[in-house]
């Protein structure tokens, strides 16, 4: 094959040790920026499992029936059931209500448990369950019983003695108001203790993994009575998966940038390449080739050229994720699944794709080569129009955007910035160009370099955009960066709650709030709860209240109901209005999800049963609540005294600065208020972030590799004319040191033209960014405008003036020559 | 036959029309039985496959390619296997006196080398007709005047026709016809045996 026997000729002479490097940088990039979102999305997927224990769980009054497990088996699942029930645990004179959970060998099937030696230990990941004959109870239960490992309890008619406190349980539930503290035994002990009795309130949980549990489901899912529940995979844990969403987004676009600088390196080198082969297409027809054979030739040069970087990019890719997956595993509570082969097509279809996009314009001007060419240089030719040669280019973007974030209004958006950026810049470009004039009054170095950028103001202007843009992409990157950290950290503010606090009696609550003062914790406000289910609406029962799915499982239940007089710091407003002080009771506010599933609005009249007694309200609010606050909330609030006739407990959250020690002394002081620590999960969604930013900021070293490419490659463009004009002034006497002078002021000019440019459009690009994809708040960067063209001077200045040094470095006898070719 | 004038009379622009390379706004041309002139791009260069050879002023040799690779080329384009072509370019490189430098590549050989190679090219494909542009017009006059020996030397051995655009009347007087071609008329003027 001809094309590939060029081809190799050719990257052994190093004609296209650019272009090539473009290619592998672009697909490098994207590869490992797919594999890893690729990865993470998955993981996100498991660690949904771990929150239910399992990919599928069932649950019922009854276990479920042994037809059903053995189907399961068939399938290929695994399989374990809990068994949950309220009891009384006993230790010496003191009593409590337990939230009992009974576990058999494999539980939990997805995820982990955590369990201490000690009260004051800390939680180790744990195989296996407790021990016949043992419980592990969770550190409200042992701080209100006063036991630790050691101890035996009486649960039931039976005794168990505790061998470990369990801190973390993946299937807990993100319900706090309904637990009461737990216990867990092991389904060996549950006969002895005599606790299953016709009548009494257990739930059983049958819990299945596996590939095919979908495929479970859907069979399953008909049978069932009404008693029996299933809950497959819900979206993720909230309050990690909105931070993993960001940074996948994040890198999602840094990998887009990437891509288009190099993109950008690609058309310039691949033009330079297409104007070094002008003469070559040329002398192909002398030898008797029609132009779409000549064509074919430099086609397949090109096509075998991305497919052979592509391969080199996805093999860099897959390496570097490794390094990236390892600093974000750690923080997952499940292990990140192997990379699936998708993110490689996508890399291939990126090498294939931009060499396309970008190249294609210089195949083209090669397929118009007038074979005359080869005897007259300057005979005119017609190249490929900018419509088309930027068409195909955003095509190109376009078309990989899509590919790669399956979302089309962000291609779009992505796009539509691309376009807005670049005419903007060559626009202001070309202005700014014109007004170095001036700067040649400075002295013959600078008249020369001057000249240099206003001779042809469409190359220097052309470069200029080139130079903003990667100076661009790397501010934004960068800038972006960081923002999400400290917004990140600014969601989870320092003050944010470390544990729970219920079971707060109305006599408690003075004192409790007195304690927490001294100790110096703070708190939300201390919220009332009735448990209380929604009987009607408008005086028409749930089931007949037009509703656009099926009647949400949130109400099918009792709901924690509470009143407030103020609105919570994450509740915002989206209908109707907040409680007035004038206001009497029997008004609700509506969590604005529930509101859209039960289709009830502003006006409507709700009737609810708590215990016998019906409580009525009117809605004046619906809320948008920001769940992942990690802060109480409900979804029906009432005004206050709505509630006031019932015996309610409180809940609140709050924040120890010094959780271990803390917990304790008011677990004493108040032994029946159960305290619930969320400092786990906290902790969790801290490290992931940090690692996540880290991961981020290795992606921010292939953009930079992308800008750098863009600039040589836009040196290497000029490089012929630079030579000959370098050999001409020094054939007229021109020192050496005069062309350095004049190669650092052209550079260092570009550099902070490109540089300025580039604060204006991180200025304009932020703004829509930040708002409109990553949702956070833009604040102007004013360092930029002064950092900005300094840092951009110097390093275009410093990496441009070496890349030119060919131009200075040659021997006079061979510039001589340069200049008469 | 030599084809002679002043800068700037036509003389390379007569050589694309009579090769091909461009077609007239008036008249026709002939060229190895075809209506040239009425061809498509496409087809002139498929009747030029093979039959026509070119030696350039300024050689045009590929940078990226060595002697051998360069000579090779024109063969490996016409389809020719990869053994053959390299048998056959290392002969011509060997007969135009570059057997030692098969694997240098363009900027690593002189003026006169690079001229040689280019030489070497134009005969590799045997062509009957062979258009050289000022082939020794970048050469100095004894590199020159070997490079016009090789050139007619080949073209008596392989009896190929020789049409040459050159300002160097000692390289003119060689040749067995001379036309001038000066404002717009080309003249044959003189004949003279090689």
């Amino acid at each position: 094959m001809l094309s590939l026997r060029l081809l190799i000729r050719e990257l052994r002479a190093g004609q296209l040790t650019l272009l090539a490097l473009a290619l592998v940088i672009a697909v490098a990039a994207m590869t490992s920026t797919a594999v890893l979102t690729n990865r993470i999305d998955r993981a996100m997927v498991q660690d949904a499992s771990a929150l239910l224990g399992g990919d599928l769980v069932i649950r019922g009054d009854r276990p479920l029936s042994a037809r059903w497990i053995d189907e399961g088996r068939a399938l290929g699942l695994v399989t374990t059931e809990t068994v949950e029930f309220p009891s009384i645990v006993g230790f010496v004179d003191r009593f409590e209500l337990a939230a009992i959970k009974v576990v058999t060998d494999g539980y939990p099937l997805r995820g982990r448990l955590d369990v201490a030696p000690a009260r004051a230990g800390q939680g180790i990941p744990t195989q296996g369950i407790p021990a016949p004959g043992t419980a592990w109870v969770d550190p409200s239960l042992a701080s209100q019983l006063g036991v630790d490992v050691g101890d035996s309890v009486s649960v039931g008619e039976t005794t168990l003695a505790i061998s470990g406190i369990l801190v973390f349980e993946p299937d807990r539930g993100g319900s706090f108001v309904s637990l009461s503290p737990r216990l867990m035994m092991n389904r060996a002990d549950l006969g002895a203790s005599n606790l299953v009795q016709d009548g009494s309130r257990i739930r059983y949980y049958q819990l299945f993994a596996g590939e095919a549990a979908d495929r479970f489901r859907a069979r399953i899912t008909p049978e069932l009575d009404i008693s029996q529940r299933v809950r497959g995979l819900v979206d993720g844990r909230p309050e990690v998966g909105s931070a993993l969403t960001k940074a996948t987004q994040y890198l999602t676009l840094a990998g887009l940038l990437t891509v288009m600088l190099s993109g950008a390196a690609i058309a310039l080198t691949a033009r330079r390449w297409a104007e070094d082969h002008i003469v070559d297409s040329a002398l192909f027809r002398t030898f008797g080739r029609s132009s779409a054979e000549v064509a074919g030739v430099f086609a397949g040069q090109l096509l075998l050229l991305a497919i052979a970087a592509s391969v080199i990019g996805i093999a860099i890719g897959y390496g570097v994720q490794l390094f990236l997956v390892d600093t974000v595993a750690s923080f997952l509570s499940v292990a990140l699944p192997a990379p699936s082969a998708e993110p490689a097509l996508l890399g291939l279809a990126t090498g294939l794709i931009t060499t396309i996009g970008f190249a294609a314009p210089a195949l083209i001007q090669l397929h118009r080569v007038p074979p005359i060419r080869i005897l007259k240089r300057d005979y005119p030719m017609l190249g490929p129009g900018r419509v088309l040669t930027y068409g195909l280019a955003l095509a190109g973007l376009g078309l990989l955007a899509l590919l790669y974030t399956q979302n089309l209004p962000l291609t779009a958006l992505v796009l539509l910035a691309v376009v807005g950026l670049v005419g903007l810049i060559l626009l202001i470009g070309r202005l700014a160009i014109r007004t170095v004039g001036p700067l040649e009054r400075l002295g013959p170095a600078w008249r020369f370099g001057m000249q240099q950028l206003l001779r042809d103001p469409g190359t220097s202007g052309g470069q200029l955009i080139a130079f903003s843009l990667t100076a661009l992409a790397v501010t934004m990157v960068a800038m972006i960066r960081l923002d999400l950290v400290e917004t990140w950290e600014s969601q989870l503010p320092v003050d944010a709650p470390n544990t729970f606090a219920l079971n707060i009696t109305k006599t408690d609550a003075p004192a409790f709030s007195a304690l927490l003062a001294e100790l110096g914790a703070e708190s939300a406000p201390l919220y009332p709860i009735v448990r209380g289910r929604l009987e009607t609406i408008n005086g028409t029962v749930l089931a007949e209240h037009p509703m656009e799915d099926e009647i949400p499982g949130s109400v099918r239940r009792e709901l924690s109901l509470t009143e407030a007089s103020v609105l919570g710091r994450d509740n915002r407003l989206v209908d109707g209005r907040w409680f007035t002080e004038t206001d009497g009771a029997g008004l609700v506010t509506v969590e604005a999800e529930l509101a859209r599933e039960l289709n009830v609005r502003v006006g409507d009249q709700l009737a609810f049963v708590v215990g016998p007694d019906p409580v009525v309200a009117e809605v004046v609010g619906i809320r948008a609540v920001q769940w992942d606050s990690m802060l109480p909330n409900f979804f029906m609030i009432f005004s206050p005294g709505t509630l006031a006739s019932f015996n309610a407990t409180m809940l609140t959250s709050l924040n120890f600065p010094d959780p271990v020690a803390q917990t304790t002394v008011v677990a004493r002081a108040f032994p029946s208020v159960t305290l619930l620590s969320i400092d786990a999960v906290l902790n969790q969604v801290r490290g992931i972030l940090a690692r996540v930013t880290e991961a981020v900021s290795f992606v921010l070293w292939f953009v930079l590799a992308g800008g750098v490419l863009v600039l040589m490659a836009s040196i290497q463009t000029s490089l012929h004319i630079r030579k000959k004009e370098a050999a001409i002034l020094r054939s007229l006497g021109g020192s050496d040191r005069l062309l350095s002078q004049a190669q650092w002021a052209e550079f260092l000019v570009l550099g902070a033209l490109a540089g300025g440019l580039a604060a204006a459009a991180s200025e304009l690009l932020g703004r829509v960014l930040y708002t409109q994809i990553l949702n956070l708040e833009w604040s102007s960067f004013f360092s930029a405008w002064i950092g900005l063209p300094l840092i951009s001077a110097l390093l275009i200045g410093t990496i441009g003036r070496w890349s030119a040094r060919e131009a200075r470095q040659l021997p006079p006898a061979h510039l001589l020559k340069i200049a008469e070719s | 036959m030599a084809i002679v004038g002043p800068s700037g009379a036509g003389k390379s622009t007569l050589l694309a029309l009579l090769a091909g390379l461009d077609v007239p706004n008036q008249g026709e041309i002939t060229l190895l039985g075809q209506p040239f002139s009425t061809l498509s791009e496409d087809s002139r260069a498929k009747a030029r496959q093979g039959a026509v050879g070119f030696v350039f002023q300024s050689f045009q040799l590929l940078p990226g390619l060595t002697a051998l690779e360069n000579v090779m080329l024109p063969l490996e384009l016409a389809g020719v296997s990869v053994r053959d072509a390299k048998a056959k370019a290392a002969e011509w490189l060997s007969r135009v006196g570059l057997a030692e430098r098969l694997n240098h590549r363009p900027r690593m050989l002189s003026g006169g080398e690079q001229q040689r190679t280019a030489v070497a090219r134009a005969f590799v494909t045997d062509p009957a007709l062979l258009f050289a542009d000022e082939p020794t017009g970048n050469l100095d006059r004894r590199t020159g005047e070997s490079i016009s020996d090789l050139l007619f030397q080949l073209n008596a051995d392989t009896g190929a026709t020789l049409i040459l655009v050159t300002h160097d009347e000692r390289l003119a007087s060689r040749c067995e016809r001379i036309f001038t071609l000066d404002e717009g008329r080309l003249q044959e003027t003189a004949t003279c045996s090689a």
